[in-house]
């Protein structure tokens, strides 16, 4: 597998490790029914067959987290960016 | 207290073997290890990368490079690592003032680390160089790909590297984790040996 | 009998360098450039194997990767290797061979045996009697089964050789370099892409080398000698014979094995015998060829039956008729090419047997013809001594021959195409399966996408190597194909002889019978799938290779459905076998993984230290003081020492982190459970850190070196998990913050000093000007200081042995040098250097956590930590391990264990019972987590969880180790043994 690290290029994946869904925010903690909501923030995932968006450290290169977007039926990849816009701005 | 000064040693003293070794009657590799080199991390800080690129090009006249690329000038190397984040190496009169020239040029605007003890340095170059790295290093090595003042930090063997051409010989310089300079030395040396390889002191 | 079957001139042997080799012991002789194959056949061995099940005698069938028959033992001692097939194995001078799976001999192997049990051995024979009682599947059935059947022997000793791993790049894989392969190498060459051009053979060229052929002007093979000439001349392109692609992966990744020092006896020095290479290709093609299809009828399998392809391969490449009269079984115009290149080299043609009614090609002068006929069975055992045919008109008769070649068409080798998940899909017009859905990047050419005719398979090469390398941006010129003689290429399958005599295999290597397959479409095995399985059709090395389409058509067959019905199974890499030491290159013994050496290495080396891996760390475990010492002694004497005296123990292997910016005491009191924004300058404080999910993943210390530095430390095994967590909560939770870490893990050697004389040796170490009294270092004080004249230093006086202790870190080019000053500054001190044990006995004393409780299982509640957690702020962790049943007072909590016994020597994991409980889950009270000898309590001492621990100190429970087979009384005390109002490290 190789996948794009938008500060590298291309790169194998034995240089990265994975971390799982993105698109989750951490909930308020200060919210009434926070518990709950960081039940769901921990363990809850849609676990989708198809494209799905992945938090990937590049931990063996750049070190930024980024996000991938895959196809879990093909392995397809088809894009990633960074996952913080302060690595994206450094990165400029 | 006399008795008790100490003395320095590099990260691959005790292992590196000075002389000929490998296959006899050619030399297709030569390693030696990068010593009297500093190095330090810098770190722009949030939103001042700009200025950081400013101010380093007052003080050391070059710009900080962009991902994948070195500039050197004077004895300093600024190799891109991470975003907003470079390696810096000094060499020269530089070894001795390069954390305090960039601390200066940094002010508020990076963070400034000496990791001048955290890695051995080695550099690799000759006409077998590529073939023998092509052995661990994932990366594209070929002229059409990697050129004199590329960069990348990558994953070689089992060793996360910091890798940049400092000319066409073509020569290597590869930094890694100075806890694993023997193992590293140990997978350079066997992957050079078919070339015949020296090895300088 | 010398090479009694050569030819006096011709092929692509090199006359001038005959071989002598070895076959079970016999001294032959053959030719550089041939195989082992070939060599055989040309000294008339024709018995060269004894099949996997019933030990049948087995000839050579093929003249490449995928032969099933001829599998040999090639080489001796370390360097033996079983099953190589005998078609690939080029000959080298000394080679030294034997058949396998027989005994006592080739010609004689009891084992055949099996044949006579053939009933028995049908597919589903072990489901079905192997089946009970369990216990008899280790010890008796399988040693049984796998002494009966099986293929060659491993080697018992260690491989002698080297094997490496490497990498490579190009735009273009072109994948097999016959026809097909050279032409798109060459367009795509010519246009200035990087072109990687590969090849399983030693020479280029492909089925070019097998038969004679007329390309344009010239011959073939002049063709290909010229195209290899370019080739050559370009730096854009790396040629690489004796090279497999065995696997595609995702994304342009292609597994290659390279054998560079196979075809010789042993490697060169420095040089490896194989080297397995990760290929990262923009765009492949392709051009693997095809397989020619056998004939399935009464004892196909027998030495002397062959493929006609392979048959012509021997007569033109190799200059070797491998029988002399031969009878062609043919549903293809092939055959009649067979029968003229046979004819040509002198052989008889005793007859020609194609199962077309109505062939309208037209048979060589003089040679017995029979339309619509077929082979019922071949006769002979050892070698073919005849055939017995049905002609069209359903009478039978005998011809005599010493070997048939079979032609049924051909199997395009849509291997890889495979790899990726794509299912080859059946084609009525070429007979064949044909790619289906094709990894990305990838097209095929030629014969591998059933373009058969050498016309077609060098258009398909120009033009798909021309726009590959279009897609990536180049310009490739078109070339046109040239004109090549006519072939004739007409076929109809015959996939079996359903009047047959006699054993008909289908799979000759996993010897599955065209019945065996009707068996299981009797059983209702009917799934292609499950038929695999069932009959194990396709599942040996060859991966089905010359059998699996046979298989698919005679299950169709069976169940009344087409092929296109039936389906096919697919393939899986690796094409062909590749050794496990060359997916291991050299991460072999202490290359498994690297090893970190910690800056007192080599002086704990000179003390003669007993060293210990934790995480990819050596470190010291003890120093014993003489040879035998053990370890107990050994740690022992270092804690009495260290408690009583002064002990140095490396603590560089501490995960270090160097923080900076304006917002670090903000990002501390979010990662941590305590509060860090208020530390002052000059301080460190401990910390611990739990995981979103509320379990405590790490702990250690932070020192605030200035307003906006600091300094974080975690454990050995825990930093590199620490830092990733730490860039994600940076990166993707608050990149608001203003912070930028840096790991200094290797910047700085650091060596712990402690016990009552640790200031003692340490102000004669620090230079004057810093006052090292009590008062103005405390206890959790940090700085930067000089030592040994002027050599920048950082102290931090932080304990975990609970005694007096201050850690001391120095730039790593000074480890070396500073721990050797520590021992001669320690020394009028009676200092002693400590290793693992007596670290982590010193620790159990005390009471501190450390791996055995941070395991991932434990909330800092668990721990008897909780007064660690704020309960001003949130942090990472903190509402989930708030959660109820996490704070249930019933949940097991840390104490610490004392046997009643005090040299009861407690073990790790033992569960903890009451007295007279039984052994049962909802009897559990908890674990040991941690155990070690004190020898300043003189006792064995534990720490772990118990079940409402806490009210229950002074109770007597049970430590019950089920695994290791020991049980003792235990009381439930306090975790912390020694000095509990930790007076000692303040002092």
């Amino acid at each position: 597998m190789r996948i794009p690290c938008p500060f590298c290029g291309p790169r194998d994946s034995q240089e990265f490790s994975f971390l799982g869904q993105t698109g989750l925010k951490r909930p308020d903690p200060n919210a009434p029914d926070a518990q709950k909501q960081f039940h769901d923030y921990v363990h809850i995932r849609d676990n989708k067959a198809g494209l799905t968006k992945e938090l990937w450290l590049h931990a063996n290169g750049c070190r930024s987290w980024i996000v991938v977007e895959r196809n879990t039926l093909t392995h397809e990849i088809t894009g990633s960016e960074f996952a913080s816009p302060l690595t994206k701005e450094a990165a400029q | 207290m006399a008795d008790l000064s100490l003395s320095p040693r590099s990260a691959l003293a005790p292992f590196l073997h000075a002389g000929h070794h490998g296959a006899e009657g050619k030399t297709g590799v030569k390693l030696r290890e990068v010593t009297a080199c500093a190095l330090a991390e810098l770190t722009a800080f949030k939103g001042q990368k700009a200025a950081l690129i400013k101010s380093t090009q007052n003080a050391f006249g070059v710009a900080l490079p962009a991902a994948n690329k070195s500039v050197s000038k004077d004895g300093v190397t600024f190799i891109s690592v991470s975003p907003g984040k470079w390696l810096v190496t000094g060499e020269g009169a530089a070894e001795h003032d390069l954390v305090e020239r960039l601390e200066n040029a940094a002010g508020s605007l990076a963070a400034v680390v000496n990791q001048s003890d955290a890695r051995a340095v080695v550099e690799i170059s000759g006409d077998k160089a590529r073939s023998a790295l092509a052995k661990g290093v994932m990366i594209d090595l070929d002229p059409a790909a990697f050129k004199t003042g590329d960069a990348a930090t990558s994953f070689a063997v089992q060793f996360w590297i910091t890798l940049w051409q400092t000319n066409d010989a073509p020569t290597y310089r590869l930094a890694i984790f100075r806890s694993m300079g023997r193992d590293l030395l140990h997978w350079l040396e066997s992957s050079a040996a078919e070339f015949g390889y020296d090895i300088h002191g | 009998m010398k090479n009694s079957n050569r030819l006096a001139s011709g092929g692509l042997i090199d006359r001038a360098k005959p071989l002598s080799f070895q076959f079970d012991g016999k001294t032959y002789q053959g030719y550089a450039g041939d195989t082992l194959a070939s060599a055989l056949l040309a000294n008339n061995v024709q018995l060269v194997a004894r099949s996997f099940k019933y030990h049948r005698p087995r000839g050579v069938l093929t003249a490449g990767s995928e032969e099933p028959n001829a599998l040999v033992e090639l080489r001796t001692g370390a360097r033996h290797e079983p099953n190589v097939r005998a078609t690939m194995a080029e000959l080298y001078e000394g080679l030294n061979a034997r058949s396998q799976n027989r005994w006592p001999s080739l010609a004689f192997d009891l084992g055949a045996v099996n044949s006579l049990l053939s009933p028995f051995f049908a597919a589903g024979f072990y489901y079905k009697t192997f089946m009970w009682p369990a216990a008899f599947w280790e010890k008796v059935y399988e040693p049984l089964i796998r002494r009966a059947a099986g293929l060659g022997k491993p080697p018992l000793s260690d491989d002698p050789d080297s094997y490496e791993k490497a990498f490579a790049h190009c735009d273009l894989l072109v994948i097999g370099a016959g026809p097909a392969g050279l032409a798109a190498a060459l367009t795509a060459a010519r246009s200035g892409a990087r072109v990687i051009l590969a090849d399983e053979g030693p020479m280029l060229g492909g089925r070019l080398l097998s038969d004679r052929r007329i390309i344009g002007n010239q011959s073939g093979l002049d063709w290909v000698k010229a195209i290899e000439a370019e080739l050559g001349s370009f730096p854009n392109v790396r040629i690489m014979p004796r090279t497999t692609i065995f696997g595609v992966y995702d994304h342009g990744v292609y597994g290659a094995l390279e054998r560079v020092n196979d075809h010789v006896a042993t490697p060169p020095a420095h040089e490896p015998r194989q080297r397995a290479y990760r290929i990262y290709a923009k765009r492949a093609v392709l051009a693997a060829g095809a397989i020619e299809r056998p004939h399935v009828f009464g004892n196909n399998d027998r030495p002397g039956v062959m493929l006609g392809s392979a048959m012509r391969t021997y007569l033109n490449r190799y200059a070797v008729v491998p029988t002399k009269r031969v009878a062609i079984f043919t549903s293809s115009d092939e055959g009649y090419a067979t029968a003229q290149d046979l004819i040509n080299a002198g052989a008889s043609v005793q007859a020609i047997i194609d199962s077309r009614k109505d062939a309208t090609i037209s048979a060589p002068k003089d040679v017995p013809y029979f339309k619509g006929a077929k082979i019922l069975r071949a006769l002979g055992n050892r070698q073919v001594q005849g055939v017995e045919i049905e002609l069209a008109d359903g009478s039978t008769r005998i011809l005599d021959c010493d070997g048939v070649a079979m032609s049924n068409g051909w199997n395009p080798a849509v291997h890889l195409t495979c790899h990726q998940g794509g299912r080859p899909v059946w084609d009525d017009k070429t007979n064949a399966f044909l790619p289906g859905k094709l990894p990305a990047g990838l097209s095929v050419a030629g014969a591998a996408q059933g373009h058969f005719s050498l016309k077609d398979t060098l258009t398909d090469g120009f033009r798909l190597g021309a726009s590959a390398v279009d897609d990536l941006g180049f310009k490739a010129h078109a070339i046109a194909a040239p004109d090549t003689d006519p072939e004739s290429l007409a076929h109809i399958p015959l996939w079996r002889v359903k009047t047959s005599k006699g054993k008909c295999f289908v799979d000759f290597q996993h010897d599955v019978t065209d019945t065996d397959i009707e068996l299981a479409n009797r059983e209702g095995f009917r799934s292609v799938e499950h038929m695999k399985r069932y009959t194990t059709l396709g599942m040996a090395t060859d991966q089905g290779k010359t059998s699996n389409i046979s298989g698919l058509a005679i299950l169709g067959e069976a169940s009344g459905r087409s092929m296109a019905e039936v389906g096919t199974t697919i393939f899986r890499p690796p094409y062909t076998p590749v050794a496990l030491g060359a997916l291991a290159g050299h991460h072999v013994h202490k290359g498994f993984r690297p090893t970190r050496l910690t800056p007192s290495h080599q002086w704990a080396e000179e003390q003669g230290a007993v060293f210990m891996e934790t995480g990819l760390w050596l470190r010291a475990q003890y120093f014993p003081k003489k040879k035998n010492e053990s370890w107990l002694d050994a740690m022992n004497r270092e804690v009495e020492i260290t408690r009583s005296k002064v002990g140095v123990c490396d603590v560089s292997t501490l995960g270090k982190i160097d923080l900076q910016g304006k917002d670090v005491g903000t990002f501390l009191d979010r990662v941590y459970t305590g509060t860090f924004s208020t530390l002052p300058v000059g301080k460190v404080r401990y910390g611990l850190m739990m995981r979103e999910d509320g379990f405590v993943q790490d702990d250690g210390t932070t020192a605030r070196l200035s307003e906006n530095r600091w300094l974080m430390t975690t454990t050995t095994a825990g930093a590199g998990k620490v830092m990733a967590h730490l860039e994600f909560c940076h990166q993707v939770l608050w990149p608001e913050l203003d912070i930028a870490f840096t790991s200094v893990t290797e910047q700085w050697a650091q060596y712990s000093i402690a016990g009552p004389h640790a200031r003692d040796v340490l102000k004669k170490l620090v230079d004057p000007q810093h006052d090292m009294s009590n008062e103005a270092f405390t206890y959790m004080a940090c700085g930067a200081i000089t030592i040994c004249n002027g050599i920048p230093a950082r102290l931090f006086r932080i304990s975990f042995s609970g005694e007096l202790a201050y850690e001391i870190g120095v730039p790593n080019r000074y480890g070396d040098a500073l721990i050797r000053a520590i021992m001669k500054a320690g020394e009028e001190f009676g200092i002693t250097p400590y290793g693992l044990e007596a670290l982590s006995t010193m620790r159990i004393e005390k009471g501190h956590v450390a791996g055995g409780e941070l395991n991932g299982q434990t909330t800092p509640r668990d721990l008897g930590l909780i007064k660690m957690v704020s309960q001003k702020k949130d942090c990472i962790g903190k509402h989930m391990s708030e959660r109820p049943a996490m704070l249930d007072a019933d949940r097991p909590i840390f104490v610490g264990l004392k046997p009643k016994n005090p040299q009861a020597k407690l073990t790790g994991g033992a569960h903890f019972l009451d007295k007279g409980a039984k052994p049962s889950l909802d009897n559990d009270l908890g674990h040991m987590m941690s155990v070690a000898y004190s020898p300043m309590l003189k006792s064995w001492i534990g720490l772990g969880i118990v079940k409402r621990g806490r009210e229950r100190i002074g109770d007597t429970i049970r430590a019950v180790d089920f695994v290791r087979g020991t049980e003792f009384e235990v009381e439930i005390c306090d975790p912390v043994f020694f000095d509990p109002q930790g007076e000692r490290l303040r002092g």
